[in-house]
């Protein structure tokens, strides 16, 4: 009924516009190719976001077993790549009640998650800001943290348990706490934390510290485990589930996803607001100063979901060039299409100026030229020119859903 | 397909649906268990600034110090680390164990001179690492209440205390309480035995005694109160005199001396100004004659115009004196009187808050509990809604069920 609906907007086309009307059963073929192969998307990303995580856990435990700093850099160098960087694509997944960010709700319907009392584990994996104080020393309380205070017992559970007590999300656990035990805090804008290796042989507390760092670790396997498993093809779970719901229900959670990604999450949240806050340190990883690729891996999610295509950054046979949404969008609405390829082409570019570039003058994924929390400070217009790129891009995302009849 | 699957098909669309709308817009996370819709017209300016406020909002406070110092000084005394930890979705909260089993959602203030002395106004739950948490009060419900409802008993160690529970409100519709006019809620005092509550000449009508004239005082009394977050306001952090440890904790303080600059405080504000008045689920004519017939209105004042419309909110925003049985233990001169809560929003309160618990500590389990803990001014209108037949007293439930 609803591709019905589609159809009919097919015909009430602005005049000018070249789109071809697609017969209703193609259309229905159509959505349920780019459904199929959003699932897919959806797994290969995780997929290969746990075993970045686990090459990050097998370089924390080699650091711990041996703590030296050229094993302490491999750490860090593995947290920002081969981990972060497919996890941080992985967050587009958000936002529509999938299994990443699930919440019961109580409103008489069970869903396959709240069958299953499956516990989203978003604020456990990645939350933020990170109560520093409260896992570890920092300036100007050289005490502080559960790390220096032998009468807590550091395991999973009690970790977990402090981070989310009651409804109360105190962040002690993820990647930020890992970044945080890995750089410490950042107190210059030079460069990123300088925590010592030594904090990890004979600096007060060291022990617990390496417990704490290798349950941290440990704990964001599980964690991420659970989620990965919601996705696997031919399994009992929440994407056989969805799978059998109507097309158009999961490319609503597509736009709905992008659009909270784009204009709220990516934009406001982790941008802008530290405009307005006047503060350099209002950034997702800013022990280690690599917001700038938590910025680009957000961005570059919401372009996988929308092209349908996904580049592996640990086993290059996850990634994909399927069918996207653009493919619906340009069947009604060719020049809306071209717009929002455009747009993202805008934002790609205005992100990717924060990178060194190769001689050829092609940018350096990871290769940080520019630390955000130097640009909040200095190069204001820079980050702008992310905000009001990615402000154009919603604003064409929230056409091509309204367009779509979501 | 199995009904099951149309139905989770369905509230998956309409949570879309609120997401999607081109002109509709909503803030970061907002599921349809959120009240934070936000009213139409506002700027991109504004919304900038309403976005930042959602997130001081949302997001939890750190320990100072920290590298985050727009977000650091939480404590040393607190309730709860953020905003939406007691006021989920801006919905409302609800007593220990319906959600949580320590829940930070229903605070207390202390009632008595011996508890204040030793506590100081406001009892908190939680406290930073270095210090000991001041006092936990437990919640049982043994003693028994008017017309055979459970009466909470707040005890500490045991022993029954004289302290005064307070739930977190719902804030939707807050920024349009604000703008009704004192000549509007003077006037009420025609039409029962309310009386006014006044603070340096001016109404003071947020809070559950009404103490707090706008919202920016509303919100800078709950971040220092429940989350011991200073601001210009209330500088102060709540340590008492010969409290050492407390008085020598960090402090987030910025720039300004405080924990929450001025101009953040303000976006916290404009999100509270911004989001819109609960919608009604229906409207059931029949019910309103009822809500009329036992003369709810002339407490629960129906509506008011605010900006050229018509709003809804259900309240005179007057202090009512509502008997013994709801009285806050002790022997404050305000201990029997209430100010009249707003009804909007307990339609959605289930969908929201997964809940159905009223009134100012949550006793209530729904409205007609609710209804029956009226006494005091209220006690001619409990006669003639126990005189209603059967028929009438649902029918009137069901009106203010779908508020």
């Amino acid at each position: 009924m609803m591709s019905k609906y589609l159809l009919l907007l097919s015909f009430i086309l602005p005049i000018g516009v070249s789109a071809q009307p697609i017969p209703f059963e193609r259309l229905l073929q159509l959505e349920e190719a780019i459904v199929e192969n959003y699932a897919k998307l959806v797994f290969n990303n995780y997929e290969d976001a746990l075993i970045g995580t686990k090459l990050l856990d097998e370089s924390i435990n080699s650091f711990l077993i041996t703590p030296t700093q050229e094993r302490m850099n491999s750490a860090k160098l593995t947290w920002s790549t081969e981990a972060r960087m497919p996890y941080g694509q992985t967050e587009i997944f958000r936002f529509y009640n999938g299994p990443i960010d699930f919440e019961a709700i109580n409103d008489g319907v069970t869903t396959y998650l709240e069958s299953i009392n499956f516990e989203g584990v978003e604020g456990l994996i990645n939350a933020w800001p990170l109560d520093e104080a409260y896992i570890d020393y920092v300036a100007g309380d050289l005490s502080a943290g559960i790390i220096n205070n032998p009468t807590i017992t550091i395991n999973t559970q009690i970790i977990t348990e402090m981070n989310e007590r009651d409804g109360e999300k105190n962040v002690s656990t993820g990647f930020h706490a890992i970044e945080f035990l890995l750089w410490g805090q950042d107190q210059s804008l030079k460069g990123p934390g300088s925590r010592p290796f030594s904090d990890y042989t004979t600096a007060a507390n060291a022990d617990r510290r390496k417990s704490y760092l290798k349950t941290l670790s440990s704990t964001l396997l599980s964690h991420l485990g659970p989620v990965h498993n919601q996705w696997k093809p031919n399994a009992q779970n929440y994407r056989a589930e969805l799978m059998k719901q109507d097309s158009r229900v999961v490319i609503a959670h597509m736009f709905t996803s992008m659009i909270a990604m784009a204009g709220d999450e990516l934009k406001s949240e982790r941008i802008e607001n530290a405009l307005l806050l006047e503060d350099q340190e209002e950034e997702q990883s800013c022990f280690s100063d690599t917001t700038v690729n938590d910025i680009y891996m957000n961005f570059l999610g919401v372009q996988n979901v929308y092209l349908g295509n996904y580049t592996a950054t640990n086993d290059k046979s996850l990634s994909i060039n399927g069918l996207g949404v653009d493919e619906l969008i340009k069947s009604f609405n060719p020049i809306l299409n071209r717009n929002i390829l455009a747009a993202m082409t805008e934002v790609e570019s205005s992100i990717v100026a924060f990178y060194a570039q190769d001689q050829l003058g092609k940018p350096i994924i990871g290769d940080i030229k520019l630390a955000f929390d130097l640009a909040i400070v200095s190069e204001q217009a820079m980050v702008q020119s992310i905000v009001d790129g990615l402000d154009h891009l919603d604003g064409l995302l929230r056409q091509a859903s309204s367009e779509l009849g979501l | 397909m199995r009904l099951d699957h149309f139905l989770s098909l369905f509230s998956f669309l309409s949570l879309s649906l609120s997401l999607l709308g081109a002109q509709a817009h909503t803030l970061h996370g907002s599921f349809p268990k959120n009240f934070a819709t936000l009213k139409k017209g506002i700027s991109k300016k504004d919304l900038r600034e309403i976005k930042v406020g959602y997130s001081l909002f949302s997001k939890p406070w750190v320990q100072a110090p920290s590298s985050t110092i727009r977000r650091d000084g939480i404590g040393p005394y607190f309730n709860a680390i953020s905003c939406m930890s007691c006021h989920d979705g801006m919905g409302r909260g609800a007593p220990p164990g319906v959600r949580h089993p320590r829940e930070p959602s229903l605070v207390f203030k202390a009632n008595s001179k011996k508890i204040s002395e030793r506590f100081g106004t406001h009892l908190s739950s939680r406290a930073i690492p270095d210090l000991k948490v001041e006092a936990l009060v437990s919640l049982t419900t043994a003693k028994l209440g008017p017309h055979g409802l459970q009466k909470p008993d707040y005890q500490m160690n045991g022993v029954s205390v004289a302290v005064s529970p307070r739930i977190a409100p719902q804030l939707a519709g807050l920024g349009l309480i604000e703008k009704i006019k004192e000549k509007d809620i003077i006037a009420n005092l025609h039409h029962s035995k309310g009386r006014l509550s006044l603070i340096n000449r001016r109404v003071a009508r947020f809070g559950w005694k009404a103490s707090q004239v706008d919202l920016t005082h509303q919100v800078a009394a709950a971040f220092s109160a429940d989350m011991g977050i200073t601001s210009a306001l209330f500088p102060r952090e709540n340590c008492q005199e010969f409290d050492l440890d407390c008085l020598e904790s960090h402090s987030g303080n910025d720039e300004e001396g405080v924990e929450i600059r001025q101009d953040h405080l303000g976006f916290v504000v404009k999100l509270m100004r911004s989001i819109q008045a609960p919608k009604p689920l229906k409207t059931i004519e029949k019910g309103l004659e009822t809500f009329k017939k036992v003369d709810c209105q002339s407490c629960h004042r129906i509506s008011y115009q605010v900006d050229g419309e018509t709003i809804r909110p259900y309240t005179d925003l007057l202090l009512h004196d509502m008997g013994d049985a709801l009285a806050d233990s002790g022997t404050g001169e305000l201990s029997r009187h209430w100010r009249t809560p707003p009804l909007w929003g307990i339609g959605s309160q289930k969908k929201v808050n997964g809940h159905n618990r009223l009134m100012h500590d949550g006793r209530a389990h729904g409205v007609r509990e609710a209804i029956l803990w009226h006494s005091g001014e209220a006690r001619q209108s409990l006669k003639k809604f126990l005189e209603l037949s059967k028929r009438e007293q649902e029918s009137l439930i069901k009106f203010i069920k779908t508020r």
